[in-house]
């Protein structure tokens, strides 16, 4: 079994679908972060190293 | 989280642990300072071989991997601990998990480190770049590592903040990293409490070590740094990230490429080229998410050029990210084949690492401590003067250091490949490619002594800051307050935002992350049974050899010398039959090397009689008139360990290596016949018989049958 999964290994589409996986995974994470709606969202991320906490 | 939903009952008080930070911050000077020492010694060493005093101590092959060790791990590993937990703190508005696990990591570490110092000083080394420190090292470096962990995690559970801000994705991301790169790396068996053998050996143990070697730059010199850019750029200039969203296109790209890479760091060895080939096509992309980062430190400075002018912290850290982006635009060509045929073991990839570690590393860290030692001590810099004198110095030198190593390494490369019309090498003769490039060596020395003389000016700025300011305040514990976690929980959103405010589920995709380049590239080696065509004719080494090959290990040999003949013409030429997987299969660790201070070593078994080998150790130059080696006097008084041949031969057996019971039971007899051949035939040229079990022996012997399984005579 292990040697046939290997043996398989060579198809010379896997890395091809590899590829496709991989950048079809990279352009659904920028769609995904370059969202509109979440501009809220990172103004109150981008601002957390600014707050130190309250002081007394 | 809006304000208002929070009613007041829910504030709590608490106060951050800055007194750890400031350990952390003594110990990053401390370190710093000694480990650029070692740095200019080393670096005179090489221009002249006399300052390697003649004592065993104190040889470039000990001292370089101290030099290594301690900017990595000493330096920068203190800098990174110190400004991880000020920004962790701040970032989760609360305290550090445990005051007393804090202080383990602090005291673990640092006796580490000496630990790590004395055992390279007396040639206790595993033989592998950058993971060189014995077991029961090993062991206390995962331990302290897994302290660290407890820390960190206890604090994100004990934390007031909701959302996990990248710089501590960052973070999570170099802990479970390094943890698993230092682990899989460092799996050996011993056999004496000081020495030990990998359960790798050959093309597996090459891979696994560089997959390790290159991800340490990875996950030690550059996460951890990247999230401290991300945290004090902002801090230091008092405006946000330039772009959040880039942060995280950044960070899962940057972590999911890198892992891929390590192979560039064995093109046209005997490694299997699809291997070779991956990693330098991942090297190649890895351009992308690293100038991403390089941008958005850059553009968090918009609007504060002026202040850039001005301030040392800001003055350190833009040159920081300026260096960040010329290294990372360097290595990524270094990793294309044939840039790297020709700058491969040349001090080409010795530049390009300190323009690293020096304009990416020291400038950051000096940025960062310029911004929080004034901040800690709740004080003003001493001296902006001498920060601006220094920054001045450091970047004069580094640029001499830089510009040197790139002049001396494409010389000495285009030297080794050089064929004349007659198709021959014109520079036979290794140590003439030495010598032209000498000057260079006293260069890269000049620029090493400037680097460290910025380093003592900034102890001394920080020094008088911290001199100046008042113990009674710099010691009081201010009091802060924030809403507590439960009180937010509300607010938790959807997706990726969802994924960041859940730290443990964020920590396992980021282990997925960099385990499928791991796997992609490492499983193979272990599930192909036909991973290496095994030869009939490769033998393991005879018990003699196996104690000159631990002598040549000691000694930091592979620091000067490669074992791995390239399938080139050139090489072909000068060192003999290129080398195949097969040959290796018996060496553990592999001594394959990186850089070929001397010439490669891979064939020299039977290129000289032995009586070479024996004056050649004793005086380089009688034999290589103008050779830089320096002399190993000591070889010829000390005395081989014979009793624990049998140890080590059944170690090995227990690994796989075909040794026969009556092998282990007799090995230092058989070691003890050996040598007295190898004795007896020098002892025409004047060699006492007495000198049989001198360690000089043992490696002569192993010295020639160096690269014979298969590689023949030239």
């Amino acid at each position: 079994m292990k040697q046939i999964v290997l043996a398989n290994i060579n198809s010379p589409l896997l890395p091809m679908l590899g590829l496709a996986l991989f950048i079809a995974l990279f352009v659904g994470i920028l769609l995904w972060i370059y969202r509109k709606d979440s501009n809220e969202h990172y103004k109150t991320m981008e601002n957390l190293p600014m707050n130190d906490g309250g002081q007394l | 989280m809006s304000e208002e939903a929070v009613s007041a009952d829910t504030y709590e008080r608490f106060s951050y642990d800055d007194e750890i930070v400031k350990s952390f911050t003594w110990a990053t000077l401390i370190w710093g300072v000694v480990a650029m020492m070692f740095g200019v010694l080393i670096a005179f060493q090489l221009a002249d071989w006399r300052l390697n005093f003649g004592v065993e101590w104190l040889t470039f092959g000990r001292l370089r991997p101290i030099h290594t060790n301690a900017a990595i791990f000493a330096f920068c590993g203190n800098a990174i601990f110190a400004g991880i937990y000020y920004s962790t703190q701040r970032l989760l508005k609360a305290r550090l998990y445990s005051d007393t696990l804090s202080k383990i990591h602090f005291w673990g570490w640092q006796l580490i480190i000496v630990a790590a110092a004395v055992s390279l000083l007396l040639g206790f080394s595993h033989g592998k770049e950058y993971a060189e420190l014995e077991w029961p090292i090993d062991i206390a470096i995962t331990l302290i590592w897994v302290v660290f962990a407890v820390n960190f995690f206890g604090t994100i559970i004990k934390r007031r903040e909701q959302h996990i801000y990248v710089a501590i994705w960052f973070y999570i991301a170099t802990i479970v990293t390094v943890a698993i790169l230092h682990i899989v790396n460092s799996i050996e068996i011993p056999v004496s409490w000081m020495k030990s053998y990998p359960i790798y050996s050959g093309v597996q143990d090459a891979l696994i070590q560089w997959w390790y070697g290159h991800n340490a730059v990875a996950f030690f010199l550059t996460t951890p740094f990247l999230g401290l850019m991300y945290y004090f750029v902002p801090k230091s200039v008092n405006k946000p990230v330039y772009s959040y969203r880039l942060s995280i296109v950044h960070f899962w790209s940057l972590v999911f490429i890198y892992i891929w890479a390590g192979p560039h760091h064995l093109l046209y060895t005997a490694l299997p080229e699809w291997v070779q080939t991956t990693g330098m096509v991942f090297s190649v992309i890895l351009w992308a998410p690293s100038w991403g980062g390089m941008i958005n430190g850059l553009l968090t400075m918009r609007g504060a050029w002026d202040r850039v002018r001005k301030e040392p912290a800001l003055k350190f850290m833009a040159t920081a990210i300026t260096f960040y982006g010329m290294a990372t635009f360097e290595g990524p060509l270094l990793a294309i084949k044939s840039v790297n045929a020709l700058a491969h073991y040349t001090d080409w990839i010795v530049g390009h690492v300190h323009s690293g570690t020096i304009g990416w590393n020291y400038f950051l860290v000096a940025g960062m401590l310029f911004y929080l030692v004034p901040k800690l001590w709740k004080t003003q810099l001493y001296s902006e003067r001498l920060g601006n004198f220094q920054f001045w110095t450091a970047t004069i030198g580094l640029v001499l250091y830089i510009t040197s190593m790139w002049a001396a390494g494409i010389t000495q490369g285009l030297m080794w490949r050089a064929i004349d019309a007659s198709g021959k090498l014109t520079y036979p003769n290794f140590v003439e490619t030495v010598l032209r490039i000498v000057p260079m060596y006293w260069v890269r020395a000049f620029g090493g002594v400037l680097v460290l003389l910025s380093f003592v000016v900034m102890i001394y700025n920080l020094f008088k800051t911290i001199q100046q300011a008042k113990a009674s305040e710099a010691s009081a514990a201010e009091v802060f307050t924030a809403p507590s976690l439960a009180s937010q929980a509300a607010n938790l959103g959807v997706g990726h935002r969802r994924l960041e405010g859940l730290p443990m589920v964020f920590t396992v995709f980021a282990v997925l992350a960099i385990l499928v380049g791991s796997a992609a590239e490492i499983l193979p080696t272990f599930l192909a049974e036909k991973f290496i065509e095994k030869s009939p004719k490769v033998l393991p080494y005879t018990p003699l050899e196996l104690a000159g090959r631990d002598i040549y290990i000691k000694e930091g040999c592979y620091v000067c010398h490669s074992q791995m003949v390239r399938p080139m013409p050139a090489e072909a030429l000068r060192y003999g039959q290129p080398a195949q997987a097969a040959e290796f299969v018996y060496d553990r660790p592999f001594q394959w090397g990186s850089r070929r201070i001397g010439p490669d070593l891979l064939r020299v078994g039977g290129k000289y009689p032995d009586m070479w080998h024996y004056r050649h150790m004793l005086d380089p130059r009688e034999v290589t008139p103008g050779s830089i080696m320096p002399e190993y006097k000591w070889l010829f008084a000390k005395k081989t360990d014979f009793a624990v041949l049998s140890k080590k031969l059944s170690v090995m057996k227990s690994l796989g290596v075909p040794y026969s019971q009556v092998e282990i039971d007799n090995a230092g007899d058989l070691a003890m016949k050996q040598a007295m051949v190898i004795t007896k035939g020098m002892a025409s040229s004047g060699v006492q018989l007495n000198m049989r079990d001198k360690e000089i022996i043992a490696l002569i012997a192993y010295l020639q049958r160096l690269g014979k399984d298969l590689g023949g005579k030239k």
